[in-house]
């Protein structure tokens, strides 16, 4: 996702050349996660850079925004903790005067509602409590406790929690986070993260023996990178290195993580989380290098900032070391390498937004309507006011625009629920209409019927007609009796363009599940479907298939001709042509709520068609049960060998032909 | 056979297709560039100095020059006020210096010279030279325009020349192409031209000016926080080409625009302009700490550069330095100031008389009634839907002659549109412009259009880049493409940038066709803001060479359709553009800079219009309303007729919100706050200063003064004396 981003800022740089692109002045882009898409996407600033401030610092390495919004900065190289006013002036220095409250090497600061300043005194290997005045309270150091045995006590960051329970990181610990009680106690380690299962240790752990497994090295869970506390007491861990696997875990009480393990976009260099009052998570991170948000669940919002380890741009970081919130939910974030401290501020536009997507999480969906409306004027292509807006409409009853705008934000939930009220209305008001038209179409077509037979009687086919018409009715009677059907196919010479009109009639199907199925039941646009590449897709096993079939069984002594195979195989996909019908038709008039109805005649549908490449292998080739099974199950692996060969010849001469174009670029443009 | 044999032939030589350079030489335009500076001819010039170690060199009316002929460092004496400009600190400042070795060697010559080998191994290691550097001879020749000094390294076998010359205003320093010896294996890289003319000491009242922006203050009395390095940059920004240049995952920021800097120091400012070779020059200002402990600022003369090069695809770049020297002449005016014009208005006073002397800028703006609201209009542009390229249209040629019916039947009564994403196709296939794009109508609805639009006096532009050519068209790389620094084609992601030959002919066949057709400009979009070296094997072609073209295309284009204007305003279009869009209204958010100041909106205005982004595309919706106010821009946006999501999966997706009836209201509103303003469209800024954290007054000509007040979001007008 990284590069490909990297890629469309490449190819946006291009673009400020184009037409009128007038490129916002920030030094950064912003942009925002559409979930239903799976992609970024830009959008104009939601937060701005508002001043990087100084504090004389020597390298700030955490900070914390306490309730009243004064910024604590931990200054590792200074020893000493810098408070900050909400404007960024320096007000108060902690931990500088010599006694028993001087610091060393601070890594991690915390402030409690109560304006009690923890630190993590990484130098002097203890924490160290002050009160709001900065004078020296307290000190807890390593827990007299057989548990911990060996084990340095350098806390580096931490959190305390309403009870006075204290959370500590200790220097690159997989263990978790140490908890010492108001006393001092130790009480245990809490949320270590999980060892990391790969494939490679299952692979180690299936194949080495207990020796040399005693010999490798033990998978051991990533340490935790930082820690946060939000409102309600639960406890957020950052954790960097596992591709965005919880990289941000949200932990009650009982160390149970409510994001279960979930991998978050942007997560994998994350540095720190810090959580908003709306309970919105913030992260910086060093892999995406940018300032990401997240909503409750941790799903992406947006993405802004920059990280540049050169930078001298206010709103570009260096090297970000903490991140917090304060009440007018400015982003505070300490910089070791430009030695500061960056602020941003919401935009307007972000404030809209924001509070919009804040009051959509409540359910608080006619209060989320303005917000909606103030960003639909400054911006009519983000998706998010189209699934926010949707829903708004949903709630006032105004199903039609509902509809429409959840279609537009692809949101196949919300379109679900929009579509059931209109069914349910449309069902309401033409209940009779709808019966008696049923009704009528039955009586229709059971006369029509009637009525063609009779006609057909007085007024027969011409006699050429009679046998490509049994052919063409032979899909239908090869479905229901796929035995006798392939034996009559086998034996009859069918011609070459009745074979290619039912290939057709497959590939109409095929278009028309494309284009015809129900937006609930392929939420994409339609515009962009790759219909070459679609159908190379749902030939390609087919082909393969005849290939192979035809190849194997004639080594096999197989009786069937490569014609008949041919021929079998267009047959055996009648399933697909009769089941392909009523399923669409319903995917246009289901809901989600029936989506089951759907799948079930998907899957019916799938297992029809096994069996019936089955039994036309068997008729086909004369074979026995036994035999067909397992000429078909050699069929299938020659399939993937066919593959696999074009796969590498396809890579092979992809490789001859780029070295021909760079070679024909060379020549050309150089 | 034979027949077969001469279709090939004819096939692959195509006669009947034109080079470019003839399609360029049937345009007209000239692109000779002036004859290069002359060394001074004459006898050796060995003065005595005086008691103070000087001797004097030069005199008018106004200054005198005096030289050190030891240190080759002088001194300028202002007669009027009796203030000496120096061309190092002084002694006694020197005294409490911390740094020592080479940097301290650098705080007192006139000039640091930075060279490369070119032979043997560290070909990019730089090297310094000064007036420190042993073995340095130093002749002078005092000719009646002025000074010469040629600075001789025998070690290296490095020599080249400096002329000084006093003017009316200031001095002229000049270093000659002509006078530049390589002549052993070092190159010249940068040579930093007066580095510390002028130096302050930190903690004093004053300023460094550097173009950043609108312009850029840096004051010597506010702390600066962490700077590893100072401002830096490229006139008219970076060599695109130059893949060293990107990446850095940051520095997005405003290109200089105009090559200016400035310092003040108590009474008394200078300001330079660089006024050769400018674009091969960057700006560079230091605070204390980073090279001395002065404030300094100066151009740095750029002669080769460092790039990035790659011999394959799958191999990690290796560093280089260019072969051939960028061989221009680079000269800078010294403007001094004192008294009242000693500050940044000063500046842009100075700048604006230098500009109009030299016949760069254009005559002044006639008043008008109503200021023109500038109209943009986005006809559509091309998306990829159902495997193949489609045109999206937002805005037809009939829908834009309703918006602007609508708008004049609100009462706006003088406004300039703007067309865009009229190409065939948009902008896919750039080549292929023609016919105009159906969907819009075509070339019958563009006639009808401009009919309706003349009886109503709306003059409409198109909107065109003539540089970016993607590869769907069939331009060719190998013979219209720049070359990048490298000496390959320049193609980013399947876009080239064309020569500028390229880029004339091609506009001005297209400026022929849009007369037909009754368009009455061209909105030129690349030009004034990207400015290229084109690094042709046989040669370099230098940006000199291409502002040349662009300014003969300009030129072609006023004559052919009446109006050509062009985007960012770089400071060689200014003779020649109509108007400017996104004139640069803000800085760069560089930790260095501490205010920012409307120095080339001061410059322009009267002069040549300019707005800043679009009322309905900004990021900030009142703060960029009323500097636009401050800064005395004109109304823009830019609308359509659809909604813009319509165009979210084609290249102008950037329109975030401009369906026009969504914006008819706040068009109208806000039109009625600029024109309220109208008085003061012809006339000059004659002042500006920060009132306090959230107000500033802008004063015009006549006395009027405009107040804005960015706490209460709201601007008061305060008459002038005719009123």
């Amino acid at each position: 996702m990284k590069k490909w981003f990297s890629l469309l800022l490449v190819f946006m740089a291009v673009l400020t050349a184009l037409p009128g692109t007038a490129m916002a002045k920030l030094p950064y882009m912003t942009a925002y996660y559409d979930p239903n898409q799976l992609s970024w996407f830009r959008i104009q600033p939601i937060y701005s850079p508002a001043g990087a401030f100084s504090a004389d610092f020597g390298e700030p390495a955490d900070l914390h925004v306490a309730d009243d919004d004064r910024v604590y900065v931990a200054d590792k190289k200074k020893d000493r903790i810098a408070v900050l006013s909400r404007y960024g002036k320096l007000l108060r220095i902690i931990g500088d005067a010599e006694g028993s409250g001087k610091l060393s090497g601070p890594e991690g600061v915390f402030v409690t509602p109560g304006n009690e300043v923890y630190v993590a005194d990484s130098g002097n290997q203890r924490i160290a409590v002050f009160d709001e005045n900065g004078r020296f309270r307290r000190e807890y150091q390593k827990p007299d406790t057989p548990l911990l045995g060996s084990e340095h006590f350098v806390p580096v960051k931490l959190v305390v929690d309403r009870r006075g329970v204290m959370y500590i990181e200790l220097n690159s610990s997989y263990q978790g986070l140490l908890r010492l009680n108001p006393k001092g106690e130790f009480m245990g380690y809490f949320g270590a993260n999980k060892a990391d299962q790969s494939m490679l240790n299952w692979l180690k752990k299936l194949v080495l023996n207990k020796e040399q497994m005693s010999k490798e090295k033990g998978a051991l869970p990533k340490p935790i990178t930082n820690v946060a506390l939000d409102r309600d007491g639960f406890l957020y861990t950052a954790t960097a290195g596992g591709e965005g696997k919880g990289a941000i875990r949200k932990l009650n009480a009982g160390g149970v993580d409510g994001f279960k393990n979930k991998t978050l976009e942007n997560g994998h260099g994350i540095v720190d989380v810090a959580i908003d009052p709306e309970g919105f998570l913030y992260n910086v991170d060093l892999d995406s290098m940018r300032i990401n948000i997240y909503d409750r669940s941790g799903q992406a919002m947006f993405e802004f900032g920059d990280v540049d380890k050169e930078t001298q741009q206010y709103g570009v970081l260096g090297f970000p070391t903490g991140i917090g919130i304060d009440s007018q939910h400015a982003i505070w974030i300490s910089d070791s390498a430009t030695n500061t401290v960056h602020k941003y501020v919401r935009t307007a536009f972000g404030s809209s937004v924001l509070q919009a997507l804040g009051l959509y999480a409540d359910g608080k969906y006619e209060e989320s309507k303005p917000y909606w409306e103030a960003v639909y004027a400054r911006n009519d292509m983000y998706n998010g006011t189209f699934q926010g807006l949707g829903k708004v409409y949903l709630h006032e009853d105004r199903n039609d625009e509902a509809l429409s705008y959840m279609k537009a934000a692809f949101d196949t939930d919300g379109y679900s629920k929009a579509f059931w009220q209109i069914r349910m209305d449309w069902l309401q008001r033409h209940f009779v209409a709808l019966v008696t038209s049923l009704i009528a179409l039955l009586l229709a077509v059971y006369f029509g019927r009637r009525a063609v037979r009779a006609y057909l009687v007085r007024h027969p086919f011409p006699v050429s007609w009679k046998d490509p018409l049994a052919y063409i009715r032979n899909l239908g009677y090869v479905l229901i009796h796929p035995y006798e059907g392939f034996y009559k196919i086998k034996e009859a010479r069918i011609p070459a363009w009745i074979t290619l009109f039912l290939l057709c009639l497959v590939i109409g199907i095929k278009l028309c599940r494309v284009y015809l199925t129900g937006f609930l039941f392929h939420p994409v646009d339609l515009s962009e479907v790759n219909l070459v590449k679609e159908l190379a897709l749902f030939a390609l096993p087919w082909v393969t298939w005849i290939i192979a079939n035809y190849l194997v069984c004639s080594i096999k002594d197989g009786e069937g001709r490569f014609r008949e195979v041919i021929q079998g195989s267009v047959y055996a996909l009648s399933p697909y042509v009769f089941f392909s019908v009523p399923t669409i038709l319903l995917s246009n008039i289901a809901s989600l709520d029936e989506a089951v109805i759907i799948h079930a005649l998907n899957v019916v549908m799938t297992v029809w068609l096994l069996a019936m490449f089955i039994v036309m292998t068997q008729v086909i080739h004369n074979f026995e049960f036994l035999e067909t099974l397992k000429n078909s199950a050699i069929s299938v692996f020659t399939i993937l060998t066919i593959w696999l060969f074009g796969f590498i010849v396809f890579g092979l001469s992809y490789n001859l032909y780029d070295f021909f174009y760079e070679l024909y670029k060379e020549v050309n443009i150089h | 056979m034979l027949a077969v044999a001469i279709l090939l032939l004819l096939l692959v030589t195509k006669p009947w297709e034109r080079t470019t350079s003839e399609r360029f030489s049937q345009t007209g335009i000239v692109a000779t560039l002036p004859a290069p500076d002359a060394l001074y001819e004459g006898n050796a010039w060995k003065p005595t100095a005086g008691a103070d170690g000087y001797a004097l060199a030069l005199e008018n009316d106004r200054y005198a020059l005096y030289i050190r002929p030891d240190t080759t460092q002088f001194a300028v004496l202002d007669k009027a006020s009796g203030y000496r400009w120096t061309s190092n600190p002084a002694k006694e400042e020197l005294a409490a210096e911390t740094v020592k070795g080479q940097l301290m060697a650098n705080l007192q010559s006139p000039f640091i010279l930075t060279h490369v080998r070119t032979q043997g191994a560290d070909q990019t290691v730089r090297e310094t030279l000064n007036n420190q550097t042993a073995g340095m001879q130093t002749a002078m020749i005092r000719h009646p325009d002025g000074l010469q000094i040629e600075y001789a390294f025998p070690a290296k076998q490095l020599k080249f020349v400096m002329q000084y010359e006093l003017t009316e205003k200031g001095l002229k320093v000049k270093v000659p192409a002509a006078g530049i010896r390589e002549e052993g294996p070092f190159a010249m890289f940068t040579l930093d031209v007066l580095p510390y003319f002028g130096a302050a000491p930190a903690k004093g009242d004053g300023y460094v000016f550097v173009p950043d922006g609108p312009g850029g203050l840096i004051r010597f009395d506010q702390e600066h926080a962490s700077l590893s390095r100072g401002y830096s940059h490229q006139v008219y920004g970076q060599e695109v080409t130059n893949e060293e240049n990107w990446t850095r995952t940051g520095e997005r920021r405003e290109d200089i625009a105009y090559p200016v800097f400035g310092l003040k120091k108590g009474d008394h400012a200078f300001l330079a302009v660089m006024t050769k070779g400018e674009d091969s020059a960057n700006v560079s200002a230091m605070a204390p700490g980073l090279k001395s402990s002065f404030y300094n600022v100066f151009s740095s003369q750029i002669y080769r550069e460092e790039y990035l090069y790659r011999m394959s695809k799958l191999a990690s770049p290796s560093k280089a330095v260019q072969k051939e020297r960028l061989n221009l002449d680079r000269e800078l005016e010294y403007r001094f100031l004192s008294g009242s014009d000693a500050n940044y208005v000063g500046m842009a006073g100075a700048y604006r008389s230098y500009l109009q002397e030299t016949g760069r800028l254009q005559e002044a703006l006639k008043p008008v009634e109503h200021v023109p609201l500038y109209l943009k209009i986005m006809g559509g542009n091309y998306e990829k839907a159902y495997g193949r390229i489609r045109y999206v249209a937002a805005t037809t040629f009939e829908q834009a002659g309703e918006i602007v019916g609508a708008l004049q039947g609100k009462g706006i009564a003088s406004i300039k549109a703007l067309f865009y994403g009229w190409e065939n196709e948009g902008d896919y296939n750039m080549e292929k412009r023609f016919p105009i794009e159906p969907a819009l109508g075509g070339e019958s609805a563009v006639k009808t259009f401009m009919d309706q639009m003349k009886e109503r006096g709306v003059p409409v532009s198109f909107s065109e880049d003539f540089l970016w050519v993607d590869s769907h068209s069939s331009f060719s790389g190998k013979t219209d493409a720049i070359r990048g620094i490298d000496g390959t084609a320049y193609v980013d992601e399947g876009w080239y940038i064309a020569k500028p030959a390229y880029t004339a002919a091609a506009a001005a066949e297209t400026v022929d066709k849009l007369k037909k057709l009754g368009v009455a400009g061209i909105h030129f979009s690349g030009i004034g803001e990207m400015l290229l070296n084109d690094y042709e094997p046989t040669g370099i072609q230098t940006r000199e060479y291409a502002k040349t073209v662009y300014d003969g295309l300009l030129k072609y284009t006023r004559e052919g359709l009446g109006s050509a204007s062009v985007n960012q305003g770089d400071a060689y279009v200014l003779g020649q553009t109509d108007y400017i869009d996104g004139l640069p209204s803000e800085s760069s958010y560089d930790f260095m800079i501490d205010e920012t100041v409307p120095f080339y909106p001061m410059v322009l205005h009267g002069f040549v219009p300019y707005t800043f982004g679009d009322g309905n595309l900004r990021d900030d919706e009142d703060a960029e309303f009323l500097r636009a106010i401050e800064y005395g821009a004109l109304p823009s946006f830019f609308v359509t007729h659809d909604d813009s999501r319509k165009l979210k999966d084609t290249p102008s997706n950037f329109l975030y919100s401009s369906r026009f009836d969504k914006w008819e209201r706040r068009i109208t509103e806000e039109y009625g706050k600029f024109d309220s303003l109208s008085k003061l469209y012809a006339q000059k800024i004659t002042g500006h200063e920060k009132l306090s954290d959230q107000r500033y007054a802008t004063t015009y000509e006549d006395g009027t003064r405009v107040i804005v007040d960015y706490g209460t979001k709201d601007f008061t007008i305060e008459k002038g004396a005719e009123q």
